[in-house]
């Protein structure tokens, strides 16, 4: 127990400059790919968020977007070089969070973009900490800054699926394991909705018989599906080492696939933000890599 | 440990307010949904992105959005909506739909389009019935 609360006030994970440059380049890509190339909502018609705090509408001109991209493009290679990421990532995480914010404001709330553009507006805000405590900015900052940053990033990461499983367990009333053979129902509607955005008929066994073996099937479900609202709610372990969070990482990742096979259902932007900051595949193989030579320098 | 808790909370109390989330996606389940198409005239669906770019899943959020703040205007709650209301924000919905798919550049049918409504259940048994209805034509 006295272990657990020493791991509880961990100060985070301490990188190696390499592996922070490359989840400055893998995040950039991430942040690249999430903006879309051009935006068609001319207006706001039910301000969310942002949305309702200021006029976002003139994201809609097209070719005002099209140099705000390339600029964007332009601060993402600043960023993932490490250069005045106050300002480099700072533009990127805004311009994003507008974009979301006018998407968000159309009545239909997605949730493709929040968590990517927490994870960017968190690091800002710590590099922007730099700032207050009279940091040389215009020089790339140290590597403990981009450490603290990165470290925020997993935190913001790991805060957002522990509040998802607070709120399976307060919406449901506690009761969410008992109503997941319900869930079935969702099985048809999302894979209904695929088929009426592209009229691609959906066949196969997990399309068409799958929703009633769940719905006949009611402890097995319960069964099946359990694991992730655990996952989901003991997500804080990740923040107690690299092991954990690799294995969180993971566990998380395998979730989401699972949810993308059966429901048809992608959460593309959480799965790569698992990937770059939690499983962290350059690091581990760079152990494992280290560990064979190691082993292999050692006489017999 | 205490920024994570701090964070968990904040983000409990602010919720759905982008970019901020609270991400309630399936966060409880009924035994009882429903889904939502566009189809034309004779009752055939349309691929909803290629001529409306936006998704299905997009076009009930929109619709249920406007059906609640109908409603709100009489202190009511969404499933207090009537048919006349709901009609209401059917029309709104297709009307809206028809903006934006014109300014996604698609073709974005002339004659008139019916918002189809799928309700669908699940009984004690394990029984999945489902059946459908028109919400709005515009």
């Amino acid at each position: 127990m006295k272990a657990f609360f020493e791991k509880c006030r961990g100060g985070g994970i301490a990188f190696q400059g390499w592996e922070l440059v490359i989840m400055r380049a893998a995040f950039s890509w991430l942040l690249w790919r999430s903006l879309p190339t051009d935006i068609p909502y001319g207006h706001q018609p039910v301000p969310n968020g942002l949305g309702s705090l200021l006029d976002l509408t003139f994201l809609a001109d097209t070719g005002l977007f099209a140099y705000l991209r390339i600029i964007y493009g332009g601060a993402l290679v600043l960023f993932t070089a490490g250069w005045v990421p106050f300002i480099s990532l700072g533009y990127a995480a805004v311009l994003i969070t507008m974009a979301g914010g006018l998407e968000n404001s159309q009545g239909a709330i997605g949730h493709h973009l929040q968590l990517v553009c927490m994870v960017a507006l968190s690091q800002w805000a710590a590099y922007l900490s730099l700032l207050r405590r009279g940091e040389v900015v215009w020089l790339p900052p140290s590597h403990e800054s981009h450490q603290r940053a990165t470290n925020w990033a997993i935190l913001v990461i790991v805060a957002s699926y522990v509040t998802s499983a607070c709120v399976k367990l307060i919406a449901s009333g506690g009761l969410w394991v008992i109503q997941l053979p319900d869930i079935s129902l969702q099985l048809i509607k999302t894979h209904a909705n695929v088929y009426y955005d592209t009229l691609i008929p959906q066949s196969g066994w997990i399309a068409t018989q799958l929703p009633h073996f769940i719905a006949a099937h009611p402890n097995l479900t319960r069964l099946f599906f359990a694991p992730g609202l655990l996952l989901e709610l003991f997500a804080f372990l990740a923040l107690f080492g690299r092991r954990q969070a690799m294995l969180f990482g993971l566990g998380l990742l395998s979730m989401h696939l699972l949810v993308r096979w059966v429901m048809n259902l992608s959460f593309g932007a959480h799965e790569w933000l698992l990937v770059i900051y939690l499983v962290n595949v350059p690091y581990f193989a760079w152990l494992g890599i280290k560990r064979l030579l190691v082993a292999h320098a050692e006489p017999q | 440990m205490v920024r994570l808790v701090g964070l968990v909370v904040a983000l409990l109390l602010i919720g759905e307010q982008f970019p901020f989330s609270y991400f309630p996606m399936y966060s409880s389940f009924d035994p009882t949904t429903d889904y939502y198409y566009v189809a034309d005239e004779a009752g055939e669906p349309y691929a909803c992105v290629q001529i409306f770019g936006t998704s299905t899943a997009n076009v009930k959020k929109m619709y249920r959005a406007r059906l609640r703040e109908m409603v709100a205007l009489r202190d009511a709650v969404e499933d207090e909506a009537t048919l006349r209301e709901r009609r209401t924000a059917g029309e709104a919905t297709i009307a809206y739909l028809r903006g934006l798919g014109a300014n996604a550049g698609a073709a974005v049918p002339a004659e008139s389009v019916t918002l189809m409504r799928v309700i669908l259940e699940r009984s004690d048994t394990g029984e999945i019935t489902k059946r459908e209805l028109p919400v709005a034509s515009g």
